[in-house]
């Protein structure tokens, strides 16, 4: 996925940031672990709320422990050790990755298609391997994407259905993290909203490029005729809706730890990331 | 049953206000107002009961217990659970019982089977309303739109229509909700500007009537 759901930071406190911070470090760990020390590179906060979000649904804590790491080899961290949450994260961020990097190829041109056809090998070796632990979702996410791309192919006009197939996926995800009836429910229309989200905010930063590059975009399509800046506020306010619709679902949950660090990431992380991509900041533009 | 304190987030020797605000917050977040149309309705109204139930329950323990209460009225505010659609004698019945009972793909087919000349402001609203079950949010705002042009007056589309444009607008949940973000941020108090700002006025005073506040200007 694409890292737009992430914490605000100015407003974490230290004690909740060092919790996050040691999901990070523990799912990027697992996915050196299960998937080869290519897999790292791989890791983002999207991955990180979700294993974040099993940890929290669990009744048991999960365990910490000071580890080693990679990147700052002198000091020891704090560090979420293996357990079910983080496999499964690491196993999705797979499956989406290999439909990405499919997608990718068939997308981008020479040079950076060079690049994607480099890591394809690795990626699909990874990818057969989430495939063995979880083939329901990979029939379900494959399917989704085949359907993703006819609906860009026809240039489809409604940012509600432009963004289904990936709010479907996520929905799959979600539902997977528990077990019990009720839950499961609202992780369904949470997973919805948040891919619905993440799909719409996607399109906003790639929205001045697609338009440059005559590339399709829900936004353009669905307000054909408006100038850019119309464009752009029609988006956000859709953005908004869907933010607003994020809160009272997540409200629902019954969340046995963590609770500020999501009121956090959800109630103005979310914002914090629409801003940020408004602003010129976003994920494309670095 | 279980724990009444614990489903009211709260522990046994919390005082009664703390009791008050604890069930004020909860019912806030699970008020049936929020969850209007919305497929986890039944979830919410179920919480609820149970908020409601663990509070009446919290209230009677203390007041027959030692007699420390001095909370004298075990009276909720009155937030019941008493949302869901009013079924009305609208020829469109039966679509609302299977919105309200999530039975949204045979709802759509229904409405559909309506011919475009007969569709009036019910249906757009209930149509919005299985768009919004769907999580199709653009297509419920503009259906619930379409449905408050055709009929200014009803309550029901008017609420619907002024939660998603809320939504829109600020990003934030229905107009009741509260949390530790959901307050617009307001900047409380005095900054460092007022009070310089302050002190200039104050001067400017002095001068007026021939003082002096702050010497240099």
């Amino acid at each position: 996925m694409f890292g737009y759901i992430q914490p605000f930071k100015p407003m974490l406190r230290i004690c909740e940031y060092d919790t996050y911070k040691a999901v990070y470090c523990g799912l990027c760990k697992q996915l050196s672990r299960s998937y080869g020390p290519f897999a790292r590179m791989t890791l983002s906060y999207d991955f990180t709320f979700l294993a974040l979000l099993q940890l929290a649904l669990d009744e048991k804590p999960p365990q910490f422990e000071r580890q080693n790491c990679l990147y700052n080899p002198l000091k020891k961290r704090p560090c979420c050790v293996e357990c079910k949450s983080l496999q499964f994260s690491a196993s999705a961020a797979m499956l989406l990755l290999y439909y990405k990097l499919l997608d990718n190829i068939a997308d981008e041109r020479y040079p950076k298609k060079v690049l994607y056809q480099v890591a394809y090998p690795f990626v699909r070796r990874a990818w057969k391997k989430a495939r063995m632990l979880l083939p329901e979702l990979d029939e379900k996410i494959g399917g989704q994407m085949q359907r993703q791309a006819l609906l860009e192919q026809r240039q489809c006009s409604s940012v509600d259905e432009a963004s289904e197939p990936i709010a479907i996926c996520l929905s799959a995800l979600f539902c997977s993290i528990s077990s019990e009836e009720g839950e499961r429910r609202i992780l369904e229309r949470l997973g919805y909203l948040l891919g619905r989200w993440i799909y719409l905010a996607d399109a906003l930063d790639d929205l001045d490029e697609d338009r440059a590059k005559g590339r399709y975009n829900p936004f353009i399509f669905m307000w054909d005729g408006q100038e850019a800046a119309a464009q752009k506020e029609q988006a956000i306010l859709s953005l908004n809706m869907t933010v607003g619709e994020i809160i009272k679902t997540f409200d629902q949950l019954h969340l046995h730890r963590y609770q500020d660090i999501f009121c956090n990431v959800i109630q103005l992380g979310l914002q914090a990331t629409v801003r940020r991509i408004v602003a010129g900041e976003g994920q494309k533009s670095k | 049953m279980t724990d009444p304190y614990k489903v009211l987030g709260i522990s046994s020797d919390a005082t009664d206000d703390q009791v008050k605000s604890a069930y004020r917050e909860l019912a806030r977040k699970y008020h049936p107002d929020n969850y209007q149309n919305n497929p986890l309705a039944d979830l919410a109204s179920e919480k609820m009961k149970e908020i409601n139930e663990a509070y009446d329950m919290v209230m009677r323990m203390r007041r027959s217990g030692s007699g420390s209460s001095s909370y004298s009225n075990g009276q909720r505010g009155g937030y019941g659970a008493s949302a869901g659609y009013s079924a009305g004698q609208s020829q469109y019945a039966d679509i609302r019982r299977m919105i309200n009972q999530n039975r949204v793909a045979e709802a759509e087919e229904l409405l559909g089977g309506v011919p475009a000349g007969n569709r009036d402001a019910e249906w757009y609203f209930l149509k919005g309303s299985v768009f919004y079950t769907r999580g199709w949010l653009d297509e419920a705002y503009n259906h619930f739109a379409q449905a408050c042009r055709m009929n200014p007056t009803n309550q029901e589309y008017r609420a619907a229509y002024n939660q998603m444009m809320w939504q829109r607008q600020t990003g934030r949940p229905g107009t009741n909700a509260q949390g530790p973000y959901r307050q617009p941020v307001q900047m409380g108090g005095c900054s460092a500007c007022d009070m310089c700002s302050g002190l200039m006025c104050a001067d400017c005073c002095c001068e007026c009537f021939g003082g002096d506040l702050i010497s240099c200007c």
